[in-house]
């Protein structure tokens, strides 16, 4: 492809301003990466500042075949936001604004470049917030939350993104601009709103996105419950969703994370603890005092070596510092990791994470276990050396048993870290070439062509691309961020 | 290979759509058979017409020309109920009633409350995507759905999402069959994250005067901490159609609470309070299965199928002008009747004929674009859920054109080329 970008910058800074064009060496570094280990440096980056600038960049981009990137904060873990092909990258930087917010209809209208837990703050003096919190939550975009379908802890519960938006504003790859759904909690025709959500950026770009807020809750409880052995937290898990209780969210770490953690926030953890379950019910008083007594009932049954509970918000923080400091507190244990991210039914817990054992005393490499628990959501994260000769390769190796693993007991690739770069080479795993077809052909019926974020979800054949650390997404997820 | 073609005059009337007779109808008893009959017609340029339980075939636009009916109904295995994970999967044909009390047996429940229960299928009710009245907690029809496997015209089958409550592994794919009417493919089989059925129930219904008592109320509700499992609002000819029997005349608003015992007293007393602050005229209890049951089957079950069905929607603080709407929408010897979600902003209108040849077309047909009209004002949307087919030959039931019918027509042509897909049904014509 051969490329006028002496014509193509002048274009767009027309379209969005000198200012807000990217296109030196040296200033692109910043866009290459994103949470992943993936790199690649995008041609030009373009910070525009309505959907009518977004849609005219589009037309510039098409026009001459560049590839487009949308691009919120960058936190994306699976190289969403890499653009592999260079191209144009569109940075929703600019694009922040809480355009509306309806208290009693509970709906808010938001540009994509939201950061999350800014809607959150924004709408909490009327007692409602965004459901849907990512542990990025502090940096990350709704639109890339909308772009990935992110989950969060307190998912369990009340669902991931895609519970909680009723509309999006896009641009189409002609540039056209459309809303799909609305403010409304049903519209006629194809649920274009749905198929759009989670589609990592491939269909079109979110200018705008029609939120649904939720209520407050009236009282939140955290139970923390220490076992010695992992395999009785996992059990004491299936036991309160057999048991019909759904609390907010059920956090969990094994033993590896808990020495982490002890050793970087002094969590206070007993001598001997095996794993930590960290259970959150939210709602009226009433049913938080009556679940929370549930849910120790059910941890009993597995002796437990310690419950403590909390309802004051400090308290809670303090229950919770040792889950959310864990990752940050990997690199005590060795240089880099390479967290995994894959869903598992329930029931299927015990087993998986045992057999996962075998692969660390298989392989030699030490394994810690953070998981979503509530939700089968496992974060398993390899620790190697990069240094090391063969190290990195015999993580991803690992990396990719692992989610083999997740996928023969009944479990899917990636519960909500998305596929991106980082998984098409297992969708086979998953899905027949029927199937990537039929979800392949999302792209022309989305007149596409083939512009937004190319090479991605789908298998190209390429090899993995080589493995760095998480540092720098971690950082730009700011602190307290976790996984 | 088909095995059974039902193939005599009574059958084959009864798999009517919109006086369009089918050349013929089937009924597969496995995944082969059904792959095979679909891939064939699709060969063979002959229209499929899929079929659950028939409770709401009638939904959609006529069909534009006879081809085979798919009766799905033996195909209706539970392929899995994992009680453990709060999840199971079953094929397209299971009878929801069965759906019901085969999760209840691990004290579970699927949040899909859809009318005619004995009848409606899966399949049908994923389908059509009109979630009932418990979609105020548990979100739609779409929310509850994790998986599915589909029949593709071409007779392949594939699969989207998979059996765990969180995944972002692929497109979501079943997004374009849940409320897409099976103009792009046959549901095969669907898996869906379950809720436990809460240890206690009741249900609370209130009575006002005024219609802004009950929408008052309603809105106070929705807008406080107490998370009813359903609230539906409705009128005393809605009661009389519904045989339920109010204390006092008026609007009428009904509670549906669960929870443990604690939990289930504070939303008792909170809604009881709320309903007082609304000046309620009658506060009283309700036995809930049945008047659920009720809400659920109004304007589809023989008693109470109108000559006109609507469904409008809007915002949730809209609730009572839609209602006003509906209500100011009326011929001559017509009876309105009309049923709201006012969480979810939707009302359901049924305009009955008080004379045994039921309304008139022009009446009928003046009625539809008047409530549009006034809809329209509001910013809301309706459809025709059921009218006659002299009816639907003038107006477009879905309303026109949807935002985004270019990228649904292209869907339409990547996915079901040879228009196999129960043609001319759809939004648009698709
Ligand atoms: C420390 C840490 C913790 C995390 N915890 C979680 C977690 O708990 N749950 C979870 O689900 N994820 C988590 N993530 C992953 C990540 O934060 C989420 O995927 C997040 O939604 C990405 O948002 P972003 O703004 O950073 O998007 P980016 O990384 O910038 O982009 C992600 C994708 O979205 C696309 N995109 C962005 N904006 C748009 C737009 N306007 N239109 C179309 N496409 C767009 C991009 O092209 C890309 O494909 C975590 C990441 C980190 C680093």
């Amino acid at each position: 492809m051969t490329l006028d970008m002496n014509s193509i910058i002048p274009q767009l800074q027309a379209v969005v301003g000198a200012e807000y064009v990217i296109h030196k060496p040296e200033d692109l570094i910043v866009f290459e990466y994103d949470g992943s280990v993936d790199r690649a440096l995008p041609t030009v980056v373009a910070l525009p500042d309505s959907a009518e600038q977004v849609s005219e960049c589009v037309k510039i981009a098409e026009r001459s075949g560049l590839p487009i990137v949308a691009r919120g904060a960058g936190t994306g873990l699976s190289g969403g936001a890499v653009a592999e092909h260079g191209g144009l990258v569109l940075a929703m930087t600019r694009m922040t604004r809480i355009l509306e917010v309806d208290v009693e209809n509970r709906v808010a209208i938001v540009e994509p470049g939201v950061v999350n837990l800014h809607l959150s703050e924004q709408v909490s003096k009327h007692g409602l917030y965004f459901a849907p919190d990512p542990s990025s939550q502090r940096a990350c975009t709704i639109g890339g939350n909308v772009a990935e379908n992110s989950g969060g802890p307190h998912c369990l519960a009340y669902g991931v993104t895609t519970n909680h938006v009723l509309g999006l504003e896009v641009v189409y790859a002609d540039g056209g601009i459309e809303w799909v759904g609305g403010i409304h909690r049903e519209s006629p025709g194809f649920d274009l709103r749905g198929i759009i959500i989670g589609s990592e950026g491939t269909l079109a770009i979110v200018t705008k996105i029609a939120v649904r807020l939720l209520r407050q809750p009236e009282a939140v409880k955290t139970l923390l419950a220490v076992f010695s052995e992992l395999d009785d937290a996992s059990a004491a898990v299936s036991g309160i969703i057999g048991a019909g209780i759904v609390p907010a969210a059920i956090e969990m770490m094994d033993e590896l994370c808990i020495s982490a953690a002890e050793a970087a926030v002094h969590a206070g953890y007993p001598e001997g603890a095996g794993a930590v379950l960290l259970v959150e019910v939210d709602g009226l008083a009433e049913a938080v005092e009556e679940e929370v007594a549930a849910v120790e009932e059910v941890c009993n049954l597995y002796d437990p070596l310690e419950i403590r509970t909390a309802t004051d918000p400090v308290e809670r923080e303090k229950l919770w510092s040792g889950r959310k400091g864990v990752l940050g507190a990997l690199g005590r244990l060795a240089p880099n990791y390479l967290l995994v991210d894959g869903t598992v039914p329930r029931t299927r817990l015990v087993e998986t994470l045992s057999r996962i054992k075998g692969i660390s005393e298989r392989t030699g490499y030490p394994i810690a276990n953070l998981l979503h628990a509530g939700d089968g959501n496992l974060h398993p994260s390899v620790l190697f050396d990069e240094r090391k000769p063969g190290d990195t390769e015999a993580a991803l190796k690992i990396g990719g048993e692992i989610l083999e693993l997740c996928v023969e007991v009944g479990g899917v690739l990636s519960g909500e870290h998305g596929i991106g770069l980082e998984k098409q080479e297992y969708m086979p795993l998953m899905f027949t070439d029927a199937d990537m077809d039929v979800m392949a052909r999302l792209r022309p019926s989305f007149s596409t062509n083939n512009i937004f974020n190319p090479g991605k979800i789908f298998p190209t054949g390429a090899s993995c691309s080589d493995i760095r650390q998480m540092a720098a997404a971690i950082q730009r997820a700011g602190p307290g961020a976790y996984v | 290979m088909i095995t059974r073609h039902l193939r005599t005059r009574d059958d084959l009337a009864s798999s009517t759509i919109d006086g369009v007779e089918p050349i013929s109808a089937v009924a597969p008893s496995s995944e082969d058979e059904l792959r095979e009959v679909v891939g064939a017609a699709d060969g063979e340029r002959l229209a499929l017409y899929p079929r659950g339980g028939g409770t709401r075939i009638g939904l959609g636009g006529i069909p534009a020309r006879p081809g085979i009916v798919v009766d799905m109904t033996r195909l209706n295995r539970v392929a899995a109920h994992n009680a453990g994970d709060l999840t199971a999967t079953f094929q397209a044909g299971a009878n929801m009633r069965m759906v019901a009390e085969t999760l209840a047996q691990q004290g579970q429940m699927l949040a899909l409350d859809s009318p005619l229960p004995a009848r409606s299928t899966i399949g049908g009710t994923l389908a059509t995507g009109l979630s009932g009245a418990l979609k105020w907690h548990m979100g739609h029809a779409r929310d509850t759905v994790i998986g599915m496997r589909v029949v593709q015209p071409n007779g392949s089958v594939t699969k989207s999402g998979g059996q765990v409550v969180k995944n972002v592994s692929g497109y979501d794919m079943s997004r374009l069959h849940i409320g897409g009417l099976g103009s792009l493919g046959v549901i095969l089989e669907a898996s869906f994250k379950l809720t436990p059925i809460p240890m206690y129930e009741r249900t609370i219904l209130a009575s006002f005067d005024s219609l802004e008592g009950a929408m008052d109320v309603s809105m106070s509700v929705f807008n406080s901490h107490v998370m009813p499992l359903a609230l539906a609002s409705f009128g005393d000819s809605t009661a009389r159609l519904m045989d339920v029997d109010p204390a006092r005349p008026g609007s009428h608003v009904a509670f549906r609470l669960g929870g443990r015992p604690r939990t289930l007293d504070r939303q008792v007393d909170d809604v009881v309070k709320a309903c007082r602050e609304a000046r309620a005229a009658h506060i009283g209890e309700s036995p809930t299965p049945r008047l659920w049951r009720a809400i659920s089957d109004f304007g589809w079950d023989a008693d109470s199928l109108p000559d006109l069905g609507m469904r409008i929607t809007a915002l949730p603080s809209q609730t009572g002008d839609v209602i006003a709407a509906v209500e100011g929408c009326a011929a001559p010897d017509m009876e309105v009747a009309w049923l709201a979600h006012p969480g979810f902003g939707t009302v359901e209108g049924a305009w009955l004929g008080a004379s045994s040849e039921g309304a008139s077309a022009e009446d009928l047909i003046d009625i539809i674009s008047e409530a549009r009209r006034r809809v329209l004002t509001l910013g809301g949307w309706a459809i025709v859920l059921r009218c006659p087919t002299e009816v639907k030959r003038r107006v477009d039931v879905w309303g026109g054109e949807p935002r985004g019918s270019s990228v649904m027509r292209e869907l339409k042509a990547q996915y079901d080329p040879n228009d196999t897909m129960n043609p001319g049904r759809y939004v648009g014509g698709i």
